[in-house]
């Protein structure tokens, strides 16, 4: 090895290219007899394995909008077979991880274990999903637990901003727009869960996402433990999103909040929409990432805010695009105005060559860098899976990136960015705002 | 098995280095050997402060981000009280970009009096959003005067307040830099589809010409043994009481600190650990209860919390977790207990170094710890632990005369 003492040059970054997506393998994927179907990402090297079960019985699917949540939360609170408290016993005993969790649309149970244990694993995942409990005492300790958490919600800016901008965005008529209140959590009863979970929970609804050092032992002992629950049942009904637009502003008030939560934004077009790839690119210009314009406008040039983001959400039903941030109290006016001077910009002026061949160098790195190994995979795959795509989706996307000029950019600006078609809300010291 | 290759520059920078075929990108992680801890008790929160001018532009880069972004890169940092780590990943046929990168602002830093305003803003903000502005957010500024009385660790990284934060000048954060910010006070890696003689190669291309600094003192002053329990009463506008006791205990990675780890496990990590289960479950006391330990190279903190179901007292509270206390300093833990928590630990080991920047970190910070093979060993010491002791460690750490208790009550309504 030599050892250089003289400098090299510095003055210039060296050469990089445009990162390549790796090739993406696609997932093995098939439909078992139990109506199961399954999507396997193989890494024969791997120590842990992570299974995560997807069902569509997420909070939208019924009109208590805990009723989801409770549901999927309460499969590690005992079952026919492993009642009670030795569920929990099992599960911990063997070392696995259960992550319980609900969306809009979805409810996801998650299962994280070393390799060695998977197989023993496997009957207690299989009793969670197919003859949960719900008993009384469980489901009581549960609701006095998440209880205390929403009251301590209920005094963050940033919960008041979301919840007064999703019930205007979606209505509140909507299976979107639903709000959970202390009356909500009053109201529910076990039996809720019991009936939720036997029109929900079929195995012909059920996706696995599995990622490791899968083997089909243990994936046949699944199957054929879930068979008990295959029974084709009718569909839920939901409230769709009406296309009333919400706009103007709204102003929460919090008396001794120290900052404001501003949450701004409107619906957009879906992921199947010709325009999707290009909003993604403006999105990412405008909010999406460090070096955005309004990161690089209210933090690294005014320091009004720890971070501001635009993102957009797609749900089945909807699709958002929002803008957040919590920001100094004193300054909230003249957030406001540089997050729409930032927009104006956008609308009026094409977006400088080299910021755009920036974003989509970047981009192109980050998703390279949210595909590399087999969990990072499961976890972008768990949100295309359910609408039937698969992970050579990003290929494609990433394709019509590139494609996209800063003519097309400007375009998307004023179709999807005008302030006059969002929402405001901020959430925080009651003051004048406009 | 994590492989890796170690090589030390002239000027002192340690380099370690993984090579990963499997994966196209490469990540790099640079821990330099100063963090909250080696602050002045009056200009506090001072290293993270600085962690943020790191990006604010040097010698030869005016904005760190852009290059990087341009270079299809991520990056962020942090800082503990302990150390600050500085962490990039980006495809690896970019890979020079990071050594380029990283060099330079370990060479020198070039930003403006604006640059220093800002980002005192900035993080004035980040310490309202996260610490004062949040229900149960300035637990941490209450606790950790109350865990330590002349330790530094007695302030929390984010500062002991704002105000310290409002008042940093130019002239310090220029020395801050000269004392700690060279490369025999660093220590880097480097993991992803590069091969070790290629990455060392570039690093004594892009670090080998930086001058060597002199090896700050990091004496600070030592937390003097407890003698008697020490309390402190706080009323805030929150739903529920909560309770926070802590316990001197030995720094990270001594023999002693995996069976800490291991026994806050056993006590107050999960749905089965013994606090959830009788203090939740069967007495109805807490609605939420948990056990850890802080994991400071310094003697740290065994920490146990819960928050309170409402009309439920603090001396109730206090009592029931005292009594599981006596239980850990009196009995041994089962083996089925004892299996459980080593299980638990294995397959959080197992998903805790997945990929390149997870295998950097885990280097550099063995490196920072004086063992970069640590990450290949951690899990021997975690399953060598005992009951016995477990035990032993209850008996001579968590004693009611070394505990620090903080009440944490909801305003009372008004009669």
């Amino acid at each position: 090895m030599t050892t250089s003492t003289s400098q090299p040059d510095r003055s210039r970054p060296p050469h990089a290219q445009r990162a390549l997506l790796p090739e993406i393998e696609t997932p093995e994927t098939f439909i078992m007899s139990s109506g199961l179907r399954v999507f396997l990402l193989h890494d024969r090297e791997a120590e842990g394995i992570r299974l995560e079960f997807i069902l569509p019985a997420g909070t939208s699917w019924h009109e208590n909008p805990l009723t989801a949540a409770f549901t999927i939360a309460l499969l590690r609170e005992g079952t026919i077979k492993y009642q009670g408290h030795k569920l929990i016993a099992k599960l911990d005993g063997l070392g696995a991880f259960v992550e319980l969790q609900a969306s809009a649309d979805y409810a996801w149970l998650t299962a994280y274990v070393h390799k060695s244990k998977t197989a023993h694993l496997i009957p207690y995942l299989v009793s969670m999903l197919t003859e949960p409990q719900f008993g009384s005492r469980q489901f009581n300790l549960y609701r006095q637990r998440q209880l205390a958490r929403f009251r301590t919600e209920m005094l963050r800016t940033r919960t008041l901003a979301q919840r007064a901008f999703k019930a205007n965005i979606y209505g509140s008529d909507s299976s979107y727009g639903r709000l959970a209140d202390e009356t909500s959590y009053k109201n529910l009863r076990p039996a809720d869960l019991t009936t939720f979970f036997k029109s929900t929970y079929t195995s012909n609804r059920i996706i696995l996402i599995a990622a490791g050092n899968i083997r089909y032992d243990w994936l046949n002992t699944l199957d054929q433990g879930l068979r008990g629950i295959n029974t084709l049942k009718a569909e839920g009904v939901r409230n769709p999103v009406r296309e009333t637009k919400a706009t103007g502003l709204i102003c929460v008030p919090k008396e001794d909040a120290l900052q404001s939560s501003i949450m701004m934004g409107r619906l957009v077009v879906d992921r199947l929409h010709p325009d999707f790839p290009a909003l993604t690119l403006l999105n990412t210009i405008f909010g999406g990432y460090f070096g955005a314009r309004l990161m690089s406008n209210l933090r690294e040039d005014k320091g009004y805010t720890y971070g501001i983001y635009s993102q957009i959400t797609p749900q089945e039903m909807a699709t958002k695009l929002t803008i957040s941030a919590e920001v100094g109290a004193d300054v909230i006016q003249n957030a406001l105005n540089e997050i729409r001077h930032e927009i104006r910009r956008l609308q009026e002026e094409k977006v400088p060559a080299r910021e755009l061949n920036l974003v989509k160098n970047y981009l192109a790195g980050s998703y390279a860098q949210a595909l590399d190994g087999v969990y990072s995979k499961a976890l972008r795959l768990r949100n295309l899976a359910p609408l039937g795509m698969n992970l050579e989706y990003y290929n494609r996307l990433l394709q019509q990136i590139h494609e996209t000029d800063a003519d097309k950019i400007r375009t998307m600006a004023r179709k999807y960015l005008s302030t006059n078609d969002m929402l405001t809300v901020v959430a925080g010291r009651n003051q004048t705002l406009s | 098995m994590l492989h890796y290759e170690t090589h030390i520059l002239a000027n002192g920078l340690t380099v370690l280095a993984h090579y990963d075929p499997q994966s196209p990108l490469l990540s790099m992680n640079v821990i330099y050997r100063v963090g909250s801890r080696d602050e002045d008790p009056d200009k506090t929160g001072f290293a993270h402060l600085f962690e943020h001018l790191m990006f604010g532009g040097s010698v030869n880069i005016p904005r760190y981000d852009e290059p990087l972004q341009m270079a299809g890169g991520t990056n962020n940092a942090f800082t503990n009280s302990d150390f600050t780590s500085y962490y990039l990943t980006l495809p690896a046929s970019n890979a020079e970009t990071a050594f380029w990168l990283e060099s330079d602002r370990m060479l020198g830093l070039a930003f403006s009096e604006k640059s220093l305003e800002v980002q005192r803003g900035v993080v004035v903000e980040e310490f309202r959003q996260n610490y004062l502005n949040q229900p149960y957010g300035d637990i941490w500024l209450l606790l950790r005067p109350l865990a330590y009385t002349t330790h530094p660790y007695r302030w929390p990284t984010i500062g002991m307040k704002p105000e310290h934060i409002e008042q940093a000048q130019l002239d310090d954060v220029k020395a801050f830099f000269k004392r700690h910010y060279h490369p025999a006070n660093a220590v880097m890696a480097v993991s992803g589809n590069m091969k070790p003689e290629k990455i060392f190669a570039l690093a004594e291309k892009w670090f080998g010409p930086i001058p060597p600094g002199e090896v700050p003192d990091r004496k600070v002053p030592a937390e003097p043994p407890q003698t008697e329990a020490r309390s402190h009463y706080h009323q805030a506008n929150v739903p529920n009481a909560v309770i926070y006791k802590t316990w001197p205990m030995p720094g990270r990675y001594t023999p002693e600190y995996y069976t800490g780890d291991l026994l806050s496990d056993l006590l107050g990590s999960g749905y089965s650990s013994r606090l959830f289960i009788r203090l939740v479950k069967q007495q109805n006391l807490f609605a939420e209860v948990s056990a850890s330990v802080s994991g400071d190279e310094h003697p740290g903190m065994f920490i146990i919390s819960g928050k309170l179901n409402s009309g439920v007292s603090f001396e109730r509270a206090e009592n029931a977790i005292n009594d599981e206390l006596s239980h850990v300093r009196d009995s041994l833990a089962t083996n089925r207990e004892l299996n459980k928590v080593k299980n638990r630990f294995v397959t959080q080991h197992a998903f805790s170094i997945q990929d390149v920047a997870d295998k950097a970190q885990s280097l550099a910070e063995g490196a920072y710890f004086g063992n970069s093979n640590l990450v290949n060993e951690v899990e021997k010491h975690y399953l060598n632990v005992t009951a016995q002791h477990m035990r032993d460690f209850a008996q001579r750490y968590l004693r009611p005369e070394t505990s620090n208790t903080l009440y944490y009550d909801h305003l009372h309504q008004p009669a």
